[in-house]
């Protein structure tokens, strides 16, 4: 037999009917395994489910599209030679409709379709119809599909009559399912569509109207999509139109999906990382209980290598067993995900096997197992089996051999790697590895703190008191364990807890005291001084802040095409598509002026720019750099002249770019107002006003528009609470196994107490005291670690004002404390039960 | 390396072990001289913490020494690595304890059949088998020691011991865990086995009783060999 076949079968014999003994090990690894698996496959699901439908939702191949202008003739040319094309306008629009006596009205995505429209796919509509008879004219209305729940809020139904822009319109079927809906959540307003011969009468196209044309096609030689994409904005040079591939459409939601599992994935890693703990503390005990074992092979004749052999197997064997498990769960996330998450993600889940996610979270699951038991194994297999002749054999104590220690070096390199690799990022994934050894360094350092704080303490006079502390610093206690595992879990959440206050604190203070109550857009130049004059007669002047609004887009950076200028991903948005522009003589309300000075009022020469502070430096731009825009087809260079720092938490009107008046205020554009008013009848009459005077002119109300973020913000916000809560699971049980694991030496103790005379009640107060010192040690370093973190991200990354929670700190510290006492006390219970007699007859 | 050769089984020549203590070095074994021949059987007496388990475990390789020289069936113990020194235990060396130590997760069969399995021996469980017949437990191969006996377990302890043909067999108190009747048992197994193998025994009791079955009685004290004299 090989010395590995001899391992393998002493391993399997070891193990037989031992597998209980390991619950520990395999709900730590099966819940980090499951929790990395399971984000990864669903985030793979979607991505999957992007590309099946990428064609379909897109609405083509390719697609141009302009603002304020339809697509040239010749770029339209060169579309239709290569495939069937179809024509869209999609713009905003507000649509009323009575409801119980009141005129309401809700903003949409208007989208104005020819004959070919859908190129791809088709609507689904209730009651089912042809496209062509939901969109013709009824009764001399034209007939519209529209958002169920659009419908719902304005309490409209199939066949009735409902207001859009100056034209009465019919209600012809609810459109169910939209093909071309896009992905991402960048669609806030529910979907309208109406025929184009009938955009006319609803007066919205009105000059100055920020009206987006799109041409789509679909083409009839996919295989050449790369080389007609190029040939088009060859032609396309120079003009305004923007041309985009069906794989480009879906990058600004792959953005935030690659995001939201990097965070998911590493809160996970977290997960297992604790649960690592576990693994080392269950292969410890393990060894310790084995000891005897060992030491009988070794002196048997068998050599070290071979000890070592024969544990590694057995914690492979449970490894494979813990990795089986957890992926077992994560595979069938994506099913459970669609079932779940179907109707409020913007993209269709492809529900499937991903293998590359599965074998990622094998992949930590494996290293994570060898990391943390390589450490006892290695020791382990130095125990001495003169040892035999004496009653205590333990686990070997100090660093087991250079070989191991390199062993466990290199998993823990594999383990960044694997982060590296899932994270996309070395910085990310070598910032983790270093935040999470940082802490559990620093949560260690604080356990054996609180060891010699205890042991320098006086003898308090309560006995139950004293056996506590006594069993807070005696061999084998679990104070290092509960601080470590239970501390870095609860840490953790105290993180998100804080994160998720100040930033819920954040939008609710300034939603209360700063924001608007509007937002209108779309008012036309000729509309400006009525506006005013209106608004300003219900809110007040003071409380109106109108500013004009052109759409352009930037071109270049000091000279530098924007297409060969590598964007921070945090700015990238700022050179994709057209931006809102503005100019004013004025710096904007509250505006903080960081570099350089604002124009003087009365400035009308060359443009100059001011722009916001971030992203200045972010693009590596500098005072006297100039900004190139093209506006409604013509290039303008800025220079830059001053920057800004904006909150854009405010609510307010802000942007990137604010230019000098003069030369810029004959391109075409619009004004765009926020009007404030804490007077609820005051902010209802408002809307009607201006529906009633300006039916061009939408308007979007703050309140409504922040419950729709925050209802994205909480889908996010609840599978961080879960995986949240996956760690905090994994630190119970890490917890709760080294009760377990510490259960023999506590029945012994007890039993001898009681046997000198204790009584029942003064032990279970001994175990109640050290749990709760424990647990409030704990809670105390985990909102310690927890805020430090928290403050790190919010105040040092996002630059936001972070404000320390007391109640909410206490309450998780306590929350910790209780959880720890009720999980030692229900290991610790079983030994107060037992008798004394039995268990000396036992000795 | 190979064996030299010599008369003696086990040669403890001139040997000190001494340890540190937070008391000072503390001597184990001062000076202790001792030759056993193949298949002389030798009892090793004297008081708790005198140095006999010590000596034996010098004598297994278990236990390095300070100074002087060991040789074990033709080994210079202190010439060897720790994977050596389980070679030469695995094929010269066989050991019994006081509190048995089977490995609780193996049957009886599987127990007796390891230092064979880790001798890469192709007949194993045949041998263990019938090492186990011969102690007289041909009817308990598939128990676990749980499911033993303490005489029982001691029994599986001396197969396992002997299944490898062993030149030396050590037993430290063997029968200290167990009844006088069973002890009585195990001891008569034990002196037949060694008759029957001609293999030496080195024996560790208290017991005068027992002590005068062996051919040989060493007294040790404080670490010494206080006295050395063929059993009456």
């Amino acid at each position: 037999m090989s010395s590995f076949a001899l391992a393998f079968t002493i391993a399997r014999r070891e193990l037989r009917g031992s597998l209980l003994q390991f619950r520990v090990f395999l709900i730590a690894l099966t819940l980090g395994v499951a929790a990395i698996g399971a984000v990864g496959s669903i985030a793979d699901s979607m991505r999957e489910g992007i590309a099946v439908n990428s064609r379909l939702m897109f609405g083509g191949d390719l697609d141009a599209s302009a603002t304020h202008k339809e697509i040239p003739a010749p770029v339209l040319a060169e579309m239709q030679k290569h495939g069937q094309t179809s024509s869209v306008i999609q713009m905003r629009a507000m649509l009323g409709a009575v409801k119980d006596g009141q005129n309401i009205r809700r903003l949409v995505a208007l989208k104005v379709v020819d004959d070919a429209w859908p190129l791809i796919g088709k609507p689904t509509l209730d009651p089912p119809m042809p496209l062509d008879d939901a969109l013709r004219m009824v009764d001399g209305k034209p007939g519209i599909i529209a958002n169920p729940g659009l419908l719902r809020v304005l309490g409209a139904d199939v066949g009735d009559t409902v207001r859009l822009g100056d034209a009465d319109v019919h209600v012809s079927a609810i459109l169910v399912r939209e093909p071309d809906r896009g992905f991402g959540f960048e669609q806030f307003a529910p979907s309208v569509v109406i025929a184009d011969d009938h955009l006319e009468m609803t007066g919205l196209n009105v000059p100055g109207a920020l009206m987006t044309y799109k041409e789509r096609l679909l083409l009839d030689n996919p295989a050449r999509d790369m080389a007609i994409l190029a040939n088009l904005k060859a032609q396309s040079d120079n003009t305004l139109v923007r041309l985009r591939h069906h794989r480009q459409g879906s990058a600004g939601f792959q953005n935030f999906l690659n995001r939201t599992e990097t965070f998911l994935t590493l809160v996970s890693l977290t997960a297992l990382l604790i649960g690592g703990l576990g693994v080392s503390s269950a292969v410890r005990a393990w060894l310790t209980s084995r000891m005897p074992v060992l030491a009988t092979l070794k002196c048997l004749g068998a050599p070290a290598a071979l000890i070592f052999q024969i544990y590694l197997i057995q914690v492979m064997i449970l490894t494979i067993i813990g990795v089986t498990l957890g992926l077992g769960l994560a595979v069938m996330t994506p099913w459970i995900a669609k079932a779940l998450l179907s109707a409020v993600t913007p993209v269709p889940i492809q529900a499937g096997i991903y293998m590359e996610s599965l074998l990622g979270a094998a992949g930590f699951g494996l290293l994570t197992a060898l990391t943390f038991s390589v450490w006892p194994l290695g020791k382990a297999r130095e125990v001495k089996p003169s040892h035999l002749f004496r009653t205590l054999i333990t686990v070997p104590s100090g660093r087991p051999k250079k070989r191991y220690l390199s062993v466990i070096i290199l998993t823990s390199l594999g383990l960044a790697a694997l982060t590296w690799w899932v994270t996309t990022s070395p910085i990310l994934a070598l910032g983790f590895m270093a935040g999470v050894l940082g802490a559990l360094l620093l949560l260690g350092l604080l356990g054996e703190g609180v060891i010699r704080a205890v042991k320098a303490m006086p003898k308090p006079k309560n006995t139950a008191l004293s056996l506590a502390l006594a069993a807070v610093i005696r061999p084998g206690n679990v104070t290092r364990t509960v601080v470590v595992t239970f501390g870095l879990g609860l840490a953790v959440l105290v993180a998100i807890a804080l994160s998720e206050f100040n930033m819920n604190r954040q939008i609710d203070t300034r939603l209360a005291d700063e924001a608007p109550a509007w937002f209108f857009i779309d008012i036309q130049p000729h509309q400006q001084q009525d506006f005013r004059t209106l608004t300003g007669d219900l809110a007040g002047d003071d409380n109106i802040v109108m500013v004009p609004l052109v759409r352009g887009r930037i071109t270049a950076l000091n000279g530098i095409p924007a297409s060969e200028i590598n964007a921070p991903q945090s700015e990238e948005w700022i050179l994709r598509g057209d931006r809102g522009l503005t100019w004013s003589a004025e710096p904007p309300e509250g505006a903080n002026i960081v570099k350089g000075e604002w124009w003087d009022a009365d400035y009308r020469g060359p443009l100059q720019v001011s722009m916001d502070d971030e992203a200045l430096v972010a693009f590596g731009l500098n005072l006297g750099d100039t900004v190139t825009m093209n506006i409604a087809g013509r290039e303008l260079v800025a220079t830059i002249t001053s920057s800004r720092r904006i909150e854009w938490q405010n609510f307010g009107l802000n942007f990137v770019f604010v230019l000098s008046p003069g030369l810029i205020e004959n391109a075409p554009h619009n004004w765009v107002a926020t009007v404030a008013t804490n007077d609820a009848a005051i902010e209802a009459q408002l809307d009607r006003d201006v529906a009633a005077i300006m039916p061009n002119v939408s308007s979007i109300s703050v309140r409504e528009a922040a419950e729709t973020v925050g209802r994205i913000l909480g889908l996010v916000s609840i599978s961080i609470q879960i995986t949240a809560g996956i760690t905090l699971i994994a630190g119970f049980a890490v917890l709760a196994g080294t009760v377990a694991a510490g259960e023999a030496r506590r029945i012994q103790s007890s039993i001898i107490l009681k046997v000198l005379g204790a009584t029942r009640r003064t032990i279970l107060m001994s175990y109640i005291y050290e749990y709760l010192i424990l647990g409030l040690i704990t809670g105390v370093v985990a909102v310690a670690i927890g805020a430090a973190a928290s403050y790190t991200v919010l105040s040092l990354l996002l630059q936001t004002e972070f404000v320390f929670s007391p109640s909410l700190a206490a309450g998780v510290a306590l929350g910790g404390a209780a959880a720890t006492v009720i999980l030692g006390l229900i290991g610790a219970s079983r030994t107060l039960g037992r008798k004394p007699g039995p268990v000396l007859r036992q000795e | 390396m190979s064996p030299s050769s010599s008369s003696s089984m086990i040669t403890l020549d001139q040997v000190h072990l001494s340890m540190p203590s937070k008391a000072g070095t503390v001597n184990i074994l001062n000076d202790v001289s001792l030759a056993i021949d193949k298949g002389e059987t030798v009892a090793m007496l004297g008081p708790s913490g005198a140095g006999k388990t010590t000596a034996m475990m010098v004598m297994a390789g278990l236990e390095g020494i300070t100074s002087g020289r060991i040789n074990v069936a033709g080994y210079d113990l202190m010439q060897l690595d720790e994977d050596r020194l389980a070679e030469i235990r695995r094929a010269h060396i066989g050991i019994i304890f006081q509190a048995f130590r089977l490995i609780p997760s193996m049957t009886a069969l599987e127990n007796v059949a390891i230092p064979l399995e880790l001798d890469a021996s192709t007949d194993a469980f045949a041998r263990a088998e019938e090492a186990l017949k011969n102690v007289g437990l041909g009817h308990r191969l598939d128990h676990f020691p749980d499911q033993l006996s303490g005489g029982e377990q001691q029994r599986v302890a001396i197969a396992r011991a002997i299944v490898t043909g062993p030149d030396i067999l050590l037993a430290d108190e063997p029968t200290g865990n167990l009844d006088q009747a069973t002890g009585a048992e195990i001891m008569d197994l034990l002196m037949a086995t060694a008759k029957t193998y001609n293999t030496s025994l080195v024996l560790i009791t208290h017991d005068e009783k027992l002590a005068t079955l062996c051919s040989r009685v060493v007294r040790i004290a404080d670490g010494k060999v206080a006295s050395d004299s063929k059993s009456s």
